[in-house]
């Protein structure tokens, strides 16, 4: 299944050479971090502490749940509060 | 004046009932971080830099270790030494080199109050005299205090191996840009050259503190076992004891955390600054110590809200539809990165439709204490700029303010320029409501002037538990790993008591160490009575199911034929004529039916709801001296539900409160030396209660369907709005935009006399 990851700033010069859009095939968040580790090593460790990930607008924080396909994957910046 | 209409159909949600933490607070009962007492405890004590900025070449406790009494001596050489490594912390991470470094200075101090060394000694008086005789040899480097100047190619470095994160064009010089972000959608400048009407302008503001009343204390004791115990008051004990455990390169089973009362946190009490440093002088003493920051301290080394400088272009077309925004915002991180640069753009995108979109944020390190999260971190900040040039541009248009934000108000099922669904939230709701407020009919004096203002906050969730419990009498204890810190020992009893049918009085709610509760993130980002919240709930559910289970056993029924109402399991299997057994005889009952009857449940939920607000202020401006007082002021707030709506009021006054305070007094005043020049409360003025008039309050409830009464969170959006209310207000009153914080009166009169 295609999924279309947009990983934000500072995650796609960090570690996608700049790309805005990449496009991987997986059906769940952590077959897209998978996806992701094996082009840009690194990655895994990153987004375990560091990112969030938005699955078709709403963040998602179980990374087993199933992603339909041609989902949007955003990856943003963990978020904290006050 | 309060108004709350609760939707009615609960029985202890939406009441207000005696606070369960309010007899030991009133009668001086409650233990905060300073007053905890160890058995065998010593007294510790820091020395802080004089200077701005020096190279540390060498450090000499021996004359302070010879002083009687004086029982151990640390600095940062005793600290591991960890670049590179990162530590969890649920809603983010942590840069342990850069903590430890902030703990207690390595090689260099970044700012006037860093920690450089510290002692324990058997009293008080005998460590803040062996600081005397502890020798630093510094090298006083060059500083850069203002934010522009840090930011500048020539400013002096802070940090030689920082380079910029999120650069376009990475490059290999050393900066003090720690972190840039932008983000394009549409042609943001050919769509503002278009536009009707257009607001902008640079926007300043400079760090403010919380002002929590408690300073940072700790004890902490390091047994020869290798096992550590710290109690102190914090935000989230599971932080502390991750932080702790990662800066002094130990496991983190190693380390027990022990949340004592809290004396106001919002927000600053998410880090750390005295556990790991606490902890090294008790395994050198081999007793216990505590570390207790003076208010000075406080001021000088504990982190503020960042500053922001900002240059900002909003236009709208001639119907009042927003066309596009460009911003630039640099935000100040203080000695060490980390300045909220992602929640600039967050918080721009998640209030208006705009069709196109230029943002850029950066944040730059300075010789000051580094920032930590305040209140909807880095929000009120840009929200002032925003806030201020919406109301210009309705002014330009003719519109009625709140007309014209409703145009363009997100609603649910749009989309933010982020990318993030806007799902049920309440931003309509609130504006309808400020729109349908006397306040804004009644009649203004001369010089006085009404301003309003809105104010977005994500909310967040993350990892919670939470453990419910049956006594042998069924009264109930409900644990959670979170301080409370705005009221939720309340919220989460009145959850417990609505969801088991048990009197309110019959649960105890009780905040656990780390080692008796499962793990949860920080009690911050409004997220406690919404994910701790649904855990309580599920615990309760658990028990429930559990209770139905058993008395399926006894009655020799199926499970489907026994409901759970009103506090006690019934029959429902036909001819059966059991009677029903109230949550009370199922305690009694306990031991032989299966055993005690408990659960603890551990959940990551993320389908938190953002919270708006929308704040009325009517301002009186002195034309003679250029002081504003403020005369009314209404807080207008979605909170999807209120759990127990005094608490609820209280979060959404006290957040307006300080927002007036960042609005009209407070700043961070630094000499040519680098030097904090107000370190208290006489020169860094808070609001005072003398100063305000009632804050009002409108709950307006749009219930979270991802919560089981409907729960957003309360406690930061209130401090958004208050910093663009006011200013809208006093140019509502003298005809004069002020873009610089705070609205002093110096700067107001000079603003009203033309810059004189």
């Amino acid at each position: 299944m295609a999924i279309r990851v947009v990983p934000l700033a500072p995650v796609d010069s960090q570690f996608f050479g700049g790309r805005s859009e990449l496009v991987v095939e997986a059906g769940n968040l952590f077959a897209v971090i998978r996806a992701l580790e094996a082009i840009a090593p690194g990655f895994l460790k990153y987004a375990q502490t560091r990112a969030w990930f938005s699955v078709n607008g709403a963040i998602e924080g179980d990374w087993t749940a199933t992603i339909p396909p041609d989902s949007e994957v955003i990856i943003l910046p963990a978020i904290a509060g006050g | 004046m309060t108004e709350h209409n609760p939707l009615s159909q609960f029985r202890v949600v939406g009441t207000r009932p005696v606070r369960p933490d309010g007899i030991d607070k009133v009668t001086g009962k409650a233990i905060y971080g300073p007053d905890h007492v160890a058995p065998g405890m010593i007294h510790g004590a820091i020395l802080r830099s004089p200077h701005p900025h020096a190279r540390i070449r060498s450090i000499d406790t021996s004359k302070a270790l010879a002083l009687p009494g004086v029982k151990a001596a640390v600095t940062g050489q005793d600290l591991p030494h960890l670049p590179g490594k990162s530590v969890s912390l649920g809603e983010g991470e942590a840069d342990l080199a850069n903590l430890s470094c902030n703990c207690l200075a390595r090689d260099k101090a970044l700012y006037e109050g860093h920690a450089v060394a510290a002692v324990a000694a058997t009293s008080a008086s005998i460590a803040r005299e062996a600081l005397k005789l502890i020798t630093v040899d510094y090298e006083v480097l060059p500083h850069v205090i203002d934010l522009e100047d840090a930011a500048r190619d020539d400013a002096p470095i802070l940090h030689p191996d920082l380079r910029t994160q999120g650069a376009e064009e990475p490059s290999d010089k050393p900066t003090n840009i720690a972190f840039t972000f932008a983000l394009k959608q549409g042609d943001a400048a050919k769509a503002l050259d278009g536009a009707a009407a257009v607001a902008s302008g640079r926007f300043a503001m400079p760090p403010v503190h919380q002002g929590y009343i408690e300073p940072h204390a700790c004890v902490a004791s390091w047994n020869a076992d290798g096992q550590g115990q710290v109690w102190c008051s914090s935000q989230g004990p599971f932080m502390v004891r991750a932080v702790t455990a990662g800066v002094l390169d130990i496991p983190v089973s190693d380390v027990r955390v022990t949340p004592l009362e809290i004396g106001g946190g919002f927000g600053g009490k998410t880090t750390i600054y005295l556990e790991p440093v606490a902890m090294l002088l008790s395994r050198k003493a081999g007793r216990p110590v505590r570390l207790a920051m003076s208010r000075e301290d406080v001021f000088r080394a504990s982190g503020p809200a960042p500053g922001l400088v900002v240059d900002i272009r909003i236009g709208a077309d001639a119907e009042g539809n927003l066309v596009g925004i460009e911003a630039d915002m640099l935000y100040d991180a203080g000695a060490f990165p980390g300045g909220g640069t992602m929640l600039g753009p967050l918080v721009l995108s998640n209030m208006y439709r705009y069709p196109a979109v230029d943002i850029r944020t950066r944040d730059a390190v300075s010789n000051k204490p580094s920032v930590a999260a305040y209140r909807a971190p880095a929000a009120p900040q840009i929200t002032f700029a925003i806030e201020s040039c919406i109301d210009d541009i309705a002014a330009q248009l003719g519109m009625d303010p709140i007309a014209f934000r409703l145009k363009n108000a997100l609603r649910p099922g749009d989309t933010s320029a982020m990318g993030m669904e806007c799902g049920e939230i309440g931003f309509v709701e609130c504006l309808d409501s400020a729109n349908a407020q006397d306040h804004l009919k009644a009649p203004l004096g001369d010089n006085e002037g009404r301003g309003i203002a809105a104010g977005y906050w994500i909310n967040i969730g993350g990892a919670s538990s939470a453990s419910v419990s049956l006594a042998e009498d069924g009264s109930v204890a409900v644990v959670t790993g979170n301080p409370d810190i705005g009221g939720s020992r309340a919220s989460m009893a009145i959850m417990a008591s609505e969801r088991l049918g048990v009197p309110y009085e019959k649960v105890r709610p009780i905040i656990g160490d780390t080692a008796t509760i499962g793990y949860s993130v920080v009690t911050g980002g409004s997220r406690t009575t919404f994910a701790v919240g649904r855990a309580v709930v599920q615990a309760c559910d658990t028990i429930i199911a559990d209770m139905k289970k058993r008395a399926a056993n006894v009655w020799q029924v199926a499970e489907d034929d026994v409901e759970w109402r009103n506090g006690a399991v019934h029959c429902t299997a036909k001819g059966n004529d059991n009677a029903p057994m109230t949550i009370t005889e199922m305690a009694e009952n306990a031991n032989t039916t299966g055993g005690p009857i408990a659960a603890e449940v551990s959940i990551n939920p993320h389908d938190s709801l953002p919270a708006y607000g929308v704040h009325i202020c009517d301002v009186a401006v002195d034309p003679e001296t250029g002081h504003v007082s403020i005369k009314r002021y209404t807080v207008v707030q979605d909170v999807g539900r209120a759990i127990h709506p005094d608490y609820v009021e209280g979060q959404m006054q006290g957040g307006a409160v300080q927002g007036i305070g960042w609005a009209l007094n407070e700043a961070y005043i630094y000499n040519s030396k680098g030097c904090l020049d107000n370190p208290g409360f006489l020169d860094y003025r808070m609001p005072v209660a003398s100063d305000l008039p009632m804050i009002d309050t409108v709950i307006v409830e749009k219930p979270n369907p991802a919560h089981p009464y409907g729960v957003k969170g309360v406690g930061e959006v209130p401090i958004v709005p208050p910093l663009a209310a006011i200013g809208n207000a006093v140019k509502a009153a003298t005809g004069k935009r002020i873009r610089e914080l705070p609205m002093s009166p110096d700067r107001v009169f000079a603003a009203i006399n033309g810059g004189k």
